[in-house]
């Protein structure tokens, strides 16, 4: 077996090292907070996770009963007085016992993992021993059954597919236009560029705030537009409550993102549109092609690349609104209109504290996230020209 | 060098004193952060052996959000602000007051705002408040004191949502109201021994056909009833927690609109329900040094001049006899008609939450069901019995 030659090179193991020592800072920083976390929900969502904190001694005895207890408890069987004790505490009958500290025995339940710890009457309780611990109930599929039959994630997984339905598509139609329009020379491009490219840069947060006050029933600025124009053909409509209800909720997100995104989608096809060989274009002129037909067979197709990528990195991005729902509706929104899956999982880990629900469906929408983007890089993907 | 010498004695006489620095996480901001600032200032000043880390975590979601995490990671701070249905979450990484807080301070705490959870003291009131009744004196002179008037002044009122005029509102995420109702007409959650689901029964039913009439003329809407009249909208009346007060008068205030405070319409009896959050102290990842400071913490703001002072600055109520009865206070409320209401409504029937360990999931129900109920989805029987099968389901789990 022979060593290909640059690995025996020393200049190849000091400039791998001196990659690896510029990569470092990043690699532990996605190793921390991305791959961490992302094996782990595949792992928490197989366990019913609590946590539970385990108090400082709860269960009295007289001091000469400890021994005999505890010879009792090795052998199997539970002392009356302790057993009373302990289901006052809310304890099982499944216990064992195991010397934790000095001269203290700690009696753990082996269901739920709670330990007692069995004190001499009269003592003090030390409850600032308390330590918190998780408990990892394997439970298999239960928790996606859970999730699965829950109306809520139901209803996070509708009103998700329809956000991602409606809003990428118009998205990139629109993105399409507009890198279109600003792809002709038109008078102060740069100036309408930085213009569609601001709301992409603009915090989420400041964002929201201010489409709050857009979708503002009687002082809306989209009210008042939309009662101007109709008031421009005599018509009259009634004043519509963009943010309390609930047929409203899900238009309103999609308008706001699809403005919000149009820009950074509409810069990367102009891009695209720009590296498209001038030659292709004069050819056609040459074969009397007209503006549109140019467009449609030569623009369109060499520009699949940019489309393709627009497509599926909005896609993602679709299927994880979260911090919208969060800021715009205060909540999951009237009725749950707005509840996205990514809010489900958020409240389920954050408010509620079921770690384990949380992951199922965080696991649930990467497998969508994942089949779709298979779907799309296996089948789509053919119809995608990268020949130039 | 004598300086020097004097200089290394006092270093040496703190480090040997034992600084305790004990961490205070809380949701006050404004006007309300300025006087918790004051009055752990004044505390530090009185212990200087104790360090009081004070944290704004933001809104109360926010915080309940950070505490839930907290405690997961077994690092949860030494004292915290909590509603009762956070504090069932993490009952056993609580410290049972009753070891490390006098019994002079704890009997002293009024009737109201006592809390047992399963059978211990963990927590104490702080800022507390109540619902009462706001009102527009232009246009309702006398205030209602019945269901019937209050249904009858709304209706008079009206809605008329081109004008921005209604006559009553509601939040759904503020269900508070509804048990207001339920508990006016003489109806409960559940059963006094947790086993049965009573909000369905004949009182139930009663606080929901009320609600949903009076939710006609109403503006529905999820955000602070006082950013609708700061906006100019005009809204005849409605109820609203008593902590919303300088909020909803400053609101009234750039509008250009008086306002005024009364006793919420009493039926079957005039309760009223008190909201707000107590302090407990952790004691998960805690010294023993820093439970006590924690516990003189809790001492020192439940001292009469210091709860007097915090009601006066924050409005929110006092929380023990001494203070609610002592001089200070009365001579207050004597000059403040509106807080004397507050007073008033809080000793004729302030009623807390309800302490079942399954709360914060039955609040959750509630929040869904009182907003089908206000949007008129169904029938108030249906959406009633709907509720209650969901509750059964939650306390049987």
């Amino acid at each position: 077996m022979s060593i290909p030659r640059h690995l025996k090179s020393k200049k190849f193991w000091t400039e791998t090292f001196e990659a690896y020592v510029y990569l470092f800072p990043t690699l532990l920083i996605l190793g921390l907070f991305t791959f961490y976390p992302f094996i782990n929900a595949f792992v928490y969502s197989a366990y019913d996770i609590r946590t539970r904190t385990v108090p400082g001694p709860v269960v009295y005895t007289r001091d000469e009963d400890i021994d005999s207890w505890i010879s009792l408890l090795r052998r199997g069987r539970i002392p009356e007085e302790l057993a009373s004790a302990l289901e006052k505490r809310g304890a099982g009958t499944d216990l064992w016992v195991r010397l934790r500290q000095t001269d203290r025995w700690v009696i753990k339940e082996e269901q739920t993992n709670q330990e007692y710890i069995v004190v001499k009457e009269g003592e003090v309780i030390n409850v600032y021993q308390a330590k918190t611990q998780w408990a990892l109930t394997p439970v298999g599929w239960g928790n996606f059954r859970q999730v699965l039959s829950d109306p809520d994630f139901a209803k996070a997984l509708k009103n998700t597919a329809i956000y991602v339905g409606v809003s990428v598509p118009t998205t990139l139609f629109l993105a399409l236009l507009i890198a279109t329009l600003l792809n002709q020379a038109v008078f102060g491009r740069p100036i309408f560029r930085l213009v569609n490219f601001l709301p992409y840069i603009t915090p989420v947060v400041a964002i929201t705030m201010v489409w709050q006050w857009i979708y503002d029933k009687n002082f809306g600025l989209l009210n008042y537009v939309l009662s101007s124009v109709a008031g421009l053909f005599g018509a009259k409509i009634a004043l519509l409550d963009w943010l309390n209800d609930a047929r409203l909720v899900l238009p309103a997100l999609i308008i706001m993102n699809v403005w919000r995104f149009l820009g950074y989608q509409a810069l990367i096809l102009l891009a695209g549109m720009q590296g498209i060989d001038r030659e292709y274009y004069e050819a056609a002129r040459v074969d009397g092609a007209s503006g549109f037909q140019v467009w449609r067979r030569i623009t369109l197709p060499l520009l699949t690349p940019q489309i393709f990528f627009v497509f599926i990195i909005s896609m993602i991005g679709a299927f994880k609104i979260f911090e919208e729902v969060l800021i715009l509706l205060q909540g999951p929104g009237p009725q749950k209109s707005g509840l996205t899956i990514v809010y489900y999982v958020f409240t389920k880990a954050f408010d509620s504290g079921h770690y384990g629900l949380a992951s199922a469906a965080s696991v649930i929408l990467f497998a969508i996230i994942f089949l779709l983007s298979l779907f799309q890089l296996t089948v789509v993907q053919r119809r995608v020209h990268y020949e130039r | 060098m004598k300086r020097l010498g004097l200089l290394a004695v006092l270093v040496f006489g703190v480090l040997a004193f034992g600084q305790v620095t004990i961490s205070f996480w809380h949701a006050m901001s404004g006007a309300h952060g300025e006087a918790l600032t004051y009055l752990i200032q004044k505390f530090q000043e009185e212990n200087p052996g104790i360090v009081v880390d004070l944290v704004y975590q933001g809104g109360y979601s926010a915080l309940q959000q950070k505490l839930t995490a907290a405690v997961a990671a077994g690092q949860p701070p030494t004292i915290a602000q909590q509603y009762e249905n956070w504090t069932t979450q993490w009952l056993d990484a609580l410290v049972d007051l009753d070891l490390f807080v006098s019994e002079e301070v704890l009997s002293d705490i009024l009737p109201q705002f006592s809390q047992i959870f399963d059978g211990r003291v963990v927590t104490v009131p702080f800022n507390k408040s109540i619902l009462v009744l706001y009102y527009r004196p232009d246009l309702i002179p006398n205030p209602p004191k019945t269901w019937a008037e209050f249904e009858e002044m709304v209706a008079q009122i009206g809605k008329d949502e081109e004008k921005g005029i209604y006559g009553t509102a509601f939040r759904p995420p503020n269900p508070e109201i509804f048990l207001t109702f339920l508990t006016q007409a003489g109806g409960s959650i559940l059963s006094e021994d947790w086993k049965e689901v009573t909000i369905n029964n004949e009182a139930g039913l009663e606080a929901a056909e009320f609600a949903a009439r009076l939710a006609k003329y109403a503006l529905i809407q999820g955000a602070y009833i006082s950013d609708a009249i700061q906006k100019g909208l005009t809204i005849g009346m409605w109820i609203d927690t008593s902590a919303g007060y300088p909020y909803n008068m400053n609101a009234a205030k750039v509008a250009g609109v008086p306002l005024a405070v009364a006793p919420v319409p009493c039926y079957k009896n005039c309760a009223s329900m008190i909201q707000g959050t107590n302090l407990a102290i952790f004691g998960v990842n805690q010294t023993k040094a820093q439970i006590e400071a924690a516990a003189k913490l809790i001492e020192f703001l439940l001292r009469e001049d210091n709860i007097v002072y915090w009601a006066q600055k924050t409005g929110y109520l006092p929380v023990t006899r001494t203070a609610i009865f002592g001089k200070a206070w009365q001579e207050y409320i004597a000059q403040k008609p509106e807080q004397k209401v507050m007073t008033d409504q809080l000793l004729a029937g302030g009623f807390g939450q309800l302490l079942h360990p399954k709360y914060m999931d039955i609040r959750n129900v509630l929040i869904t069901y009182w907003e089908l109920l206000l949007k008129g989805q169904d029938t108030p029987k249906n959406i009633l019995d709907a509720l209650a099968a969901e509750i059964e389901s939650i306390i049987t789990e």
